[in-house]
């Protein structure tokens, strides 16, 4: 029953029909492009991403175009000059002056009017703006010629019986202001003569027993039974003792003093409290001393077993002042200074024009002044010497220099992040000390990435008992402690850029390797893995160019989202001192880096704080943070851009 | 589940055990830094000999011959001053006496047998010469704690509340400025924060917190109590932003599930449904995490203790890795006090899923 089917009862319904795809009618994206697209959605991180680069350009190019002399070398004239910036200064702010805090008056000028007083050693007092000036009282105790006032309290210490000081004539020799050295000698005691003694306080069971001693101050005595008992003191008050009981007019020698208890003090908190020891004659005021000079009286012991305390000083007020300061006009002052003849016709040589603008002083013939614009402001004097018994002659010229001359600088410079401790420019120790993060980061994410993927994809590719071993190891060692770590690399191969490095890629790599193998579970059963190996590809065909190109975008993402951590712990260490230290060099094969780091830029400046000179902390801590908020961000934006799965979310 | 524990605890021995051998391996690598002053020295390679590290060799100083013999190895040892060293007669003896350090392998053997047996973790030689390291360690240790503990106290109520008011008022204003202080935060080193917090505490307030921990045996609780401020306020900050970024990211997804619906339908406000039911969902995986961040905090509190001088573990470590100053077994005793902090948190953590997740518990039984 089969019916017959003919070919004509059959029509191509499409014969004449020209068959084409349609045209798309979106653009088409690479990947790229469409990554592109992704990444710019987001503004701020836009944003970030242009501050970043602007960082990253910094960090190059600011070192290079700054003399090397101003952040390499140590110049102590140029030390902790406040931030200086063109421009902002003239709002006021970050003009080179800073406010200082806490510095310890000059007694001697304190305003009758106002009462307000200001120091003097260190500053010059041109440059400190006197309305500014705020002065306060610190109550201290310690033995400074800067307090003034307050008690004096000797104390027994536990278990012993008795401590005592001499009162001796105090010289002092202040030629080294900053370290100003005592000499003690005797007394001689005129008939007439008095010792008065007045004591705040007696917290003691015990009693105050002042000796004489004729002996010269310093020569060995050997019991107390040796000196003569002037006076037992037991109240508080003034207490006039006439030592002419006990001793013969025109004695010399000194006083001892000594607090001596019944027995062995139990807690060793028995003291005696002084105000003043004086003597006098007459009206004669012989030696008073109160305060400081109190405080500096040489202790005096002869058995020191049962002898031992301390002296100390309580109460004693300190008026400090506030200021600001114009540190830039101070340092770049116009300054006197005395020149050879060859160095000053030097100057003259160097600067065209100079010789023609001299304006002759009208009094003196051997002084004159420079027009504007010149090293030299003026002449003070020309003096010629001849070399005795020789017709040799030298001739010196005391000038005024100009201030940025002086410090070999053409004009006054700007430092806009101020100077540091070694009068280095800290703008460009900042960008510097990022060059060492930023290189350290990025080097560290190359090899996190090579090794992570290496790790990662062997690990999940082969799976079974090779991910497991693989996997435990990871395990091992990734709960290595950080600071164990540490320890082992320093004590191995010493601190320095290439510990820093190790230290950041001995467990980085963990994280990318772990992404990787996560993304490979991912892929590793696709069909179009399974068609290569049907095809006969080879694992590492399958694993590099069919996998890991679908998997890079995360792994990519992770390991640059892990740069910021890797920033954070570089400055750590390098504050901890385990990175590359001040001056260090870091040498890259042919590159040589001048090696600081933010952390070696904190550590330096957390000593500064209390001199005042915060710029130190403050700038490197905004630089690092900028850098930190706009790596995440940027890395956050990567993410995105690199995820085509986002592709049309909003 | 007995099993689970079990094998987790196993594995954290392991772990800890590896960890011990390969830091102890790798700082024998290096050379001995005995103490400086010969008499300390004289005490400690003695009783590094005792415990069986070193291997001595007397010789009688008044005995030409044998003088001779010393010297030899002094000039020609290539090891002196590294395993081998030579230590002068103490005091009134005429005894001269050569340590030879013995092989890693047998050296490792030993410390084995000696901290397993007696606890034995040697002594110092750079800290507090001829001290057990491990006591060194173990002194140091309540500080650390009671700081890392403190912080804990101060940040949990307020990431709790940061977090609950973020999800609450997300995608506001409020919202966006929290974001924007969770991210500075979370961006800026805890050590740029204790730096800071000195300067505007200690230095513009003219000390009104002290610029650096007070000395423990000297100053009085009060004066101690307000040295804890400044070194746990910087630790909590970024820990007030990370626990409040999870907590947020956390309740918004609970607030997406349908519960959370059910308990609006029937009328309750959104920050009821929030306070009284989606806070506990959100609860459960946070725990984890919690205790994850306390041993971070530990860990990570060496920073903090050598920026403000708190004479902690982490800080008596630091000092134990001095360039050129090494105390090894204050190093081998920290590492094992890190160690186990680490590795105890991660079981706990572990467990803690175990018994918060079903899914866990199931997989552990088959």
């Amino acid at each position: 029953m089969g019916k017959e089917h003919s070919k004509d009862q059959f029509v191509l319904v499409q014969k004449d029909e020209k068959l084409a795809d349609k045209a798309l009618k979106t653009k088409q994206l690479t990947y790229f492009q469409d990554a592109m697209l992704r990444f710019s959605k987001n503004k701020y991180n836009v944003i970030a991403t242009v501050i970043l680069s602007i960082m990253i350009l910094m960090s190059i190019f600011v070192p290079i175009f700054t003399p090397v002399r101003l952040y390499a070398q140590t110049n102590s004239a140029l030390k902790t000059l406040p931030p200086r910036i063109p421009l902002i200064e003239k709002l006021g702010i970050l003009d080179g002056t800073r406010e200082y805090k806490n510095q310890p008056i000059d007694h001697s000028t304190i305003d009758p009017e106002t009462g307000l007083g200001y120091p003097t050693a260190r500053f010059q007092i041109d440059y400190i703006f006197m309305d500014t000036i705020t002065n306060r009282e610190v109550i201290g105790t310690e033995k400074s010629v800067d307090y003034i006032g307050g008690t004096n309290e000797l104390y027994v210490d536990f278990e012993k019986t008795s401590y005592g000081f001499a009162v001796a004539n105090i010289e002092e020799d202040k030629t080294n202001p900053d370290n100003i050295v005592l000499t003690y000698s005797g007394y001689l005691f005129f008939s007439g003569t008095t010792i008065e003694v007045d004591i705040n306080e007696m917290q003691t069971p015990g009693v105050l027993k002042v000796y004489f001693s004729a002996t010269p101050y310093g020569a060995e005595v050997d019991s107390y039974d040796d000196l003569t008992l002037l006076a037992t003191i037991e109240n508080v008050g003034l207490s006039v003792i006439d030592p002419f009981e006990n001793i013969a007019a025109n004695s010399a020698g000194y006083l001892v003093f000594k607090h001596e208890l019944t027995e062995s003090s139990l807690e060793g908190n028995s003291y005696i409290s002084f105000n003043s020891i004086a003597i006098k004659n007459g009206d004669n005021v012989i030696t008073d001393l109160t305060g400081y000079y109190l405080s500096r009286l040489p202790i005096f012991t002869i058995d020191t077993d049962i002898e031992n305390g301390r002296y100390a000083r309580s109460n004693a007020v300190m008026t400090v002042a506030d200021f600001r300061y114009d540190s830039y006009g101070a340092l770049f002052r116009d300054r006197n200074d005395t020149i050879g003849e060859s160095d000053y016709l030097q100057i003259l040589a160097d600067n065209p024009g100079m010789e023609e603008s001299i304006i002759p002083d009208p009094i003196n013939p051997n002084a004159w002044t420079f027009g504007e614009g010149y090293p030299l402001i003026s002449v003070k004097n020309v003096i010629t010497n001849i070399v005795p018994g020789t017709s040799i002659s030298n001739t010196n010229y005391f000038v005024v220099k100009d201030g940025a001359f002086a410090l070999d600088f053409e004009t006054i410079p700007y430092f806009l992040f101020g100077t540091d401790v070694f009068g280095k420019d800290l703008f460009t120790l900042i960008w510097l000390g990022l060059r060492t993060s930023l290189l350290l980061g990025f080097l560290s994410a190359l090899v996190n990435i090579v090794l992570g993927v290496i790790w990662g994809a062997t690990s999940a590719y082969y799976g079974g008992q090779v991910d497991i071993l693989m996997e435990r190891f990871l395990d091992i060692w990734g709960s290595f402690p950080q600071i164990t770590m540490i320890g082992i690399i320093t004590v191995l191969i010493g601190p320095g850029f290439l510990a820093l490095f190790i230290f950041v890629v001995y467990d980085g790599w963990i994280g990318a390797a772990k992404v990787t193998r996560y993304q490979f579970y991912r892929y590793k059963g696709r069909e179009y893995v399974l068609a290569a190996r049907i095809l006969g590809a080879s694992d590492r065909r399958i694993i590099f160019k069919h996998i890991l190109p679908n998997a890079l975008g995360t792994i990519v993402t992770r390991v640059v989202l892990s740069i910021p951590s890797v920033i954070f712990l570089e400055v750590n260490l390098s504050y901890l001192g385990f990175g590359i230290g001040n001056g260090q060099k870091l040498i890259l094969g042919p590159i040589e880096l001048t090696g600081t780091s933010i952390g070696v830029i904190l550590n330096d400046g957390q000593q500064q704080i209390f001199s005042g000179n915060l710029w130190l902390i403050i700038y490197p801590t905004i630089i690092v943070s900028i850098l930190m908020i706009t790596f995440n961000m940027f890395g956050n934006a990567l993410r995105d851009a690199l995820n085509p799965q986002l592709r049309g979310t909003s | 589940m007995k099993k689970y524990v079990l094998q987790r605890v196993i594995w954290i021995f392991i772990i800890l055990f590896v960890i011990l051998t390969i830091t102890f391996v790798l700082l024998k690598l290096a050379p001995e830094y005995p103490p400086t002053k010969n008499e300390d020295k004289d005490i400690w390679l003695e009783k590094q000999t005792s415990d069986g590290y070193y291997t001595s060799e007397y010789y009688d100083r008044n005995d030409p011959a044998q003088v001779l013999i010393v010297n030899e190895i002094r000039n020609t040892n290539p090891n002196i001053n590294k395993t081998v060293f030579i230590v002068e007669p103490v005091r009134d003896s005429v005894v001269l006496k050569v340590f030879y350090r013995v092989p890693i392998a047998t050296q490792y053997t030993r410390w084995l047998g000696n901290v397993i047996n007696d606890w034995n973790w040697g002594t110092s030689t750079k800290i507090r010469v001829n001290y057990p390291a491990f006591k060194i360690i173990a002194q140091r240790m309540p500080l650390t704690f009671s700081l890392n503990i403190a912080t804990l106290i101060f940040y949990l109520p307020f990431g709790f509340a940061f977090g609950i008011i973020a999800a609450l008022k997300k995608d506001t204003y409020v919202d966006n400025l929290m974001q924007l202080g969770i991210m500075l935060f979370l961006s800026v080193p805890a050590l740029i924060f204790i730096l800071l917090l000195i300067i505007i505490f200690s230095y513009e307030m003219n000390g009104f917190l002290p610029s650096r921990f007070p000395l423990i045996d000297i100053q009085t609780k009060s004066e101690i109590a307000q040295g804890y401020i400044i070194p746990v306020v910087a630790q909590g900050l970024p820990a007030i932003a990370g626990l409040t970024r999870l907590l947020r990211a956390e309740l918004s997804e609970v607030l997406t599930s349908e519960f959370v619906l059910l308990a609006k339908t029937k009328g309750l406000s959104h920050t009821q449904a929030v306070l009284r039911h989606a806070i506990r969902n959100s609860l459960v995986p946070m725990v984890p995490i919690i205790i994850a961040s306390f041993a971070g905090l530990l860990g990570g509190s060496f920073i903090m203790e050598k920026v403000y001088g708190i004479p902690g573990v982490g800080r008596v470590t630091l000092q134990a890795l001095a360039q050129n100053q090494y105390d090894y077994n204050v190093i081998m005793a920290s590492t094992a006090f890190y160690g186990i902090i680490g590795l105890t948190a991660v079981l706990i953590v572990d467990l803690s899923y175990g018994l918060i997740d079903p899914q866990i518990r199931m997989g552990a039984k088959k």
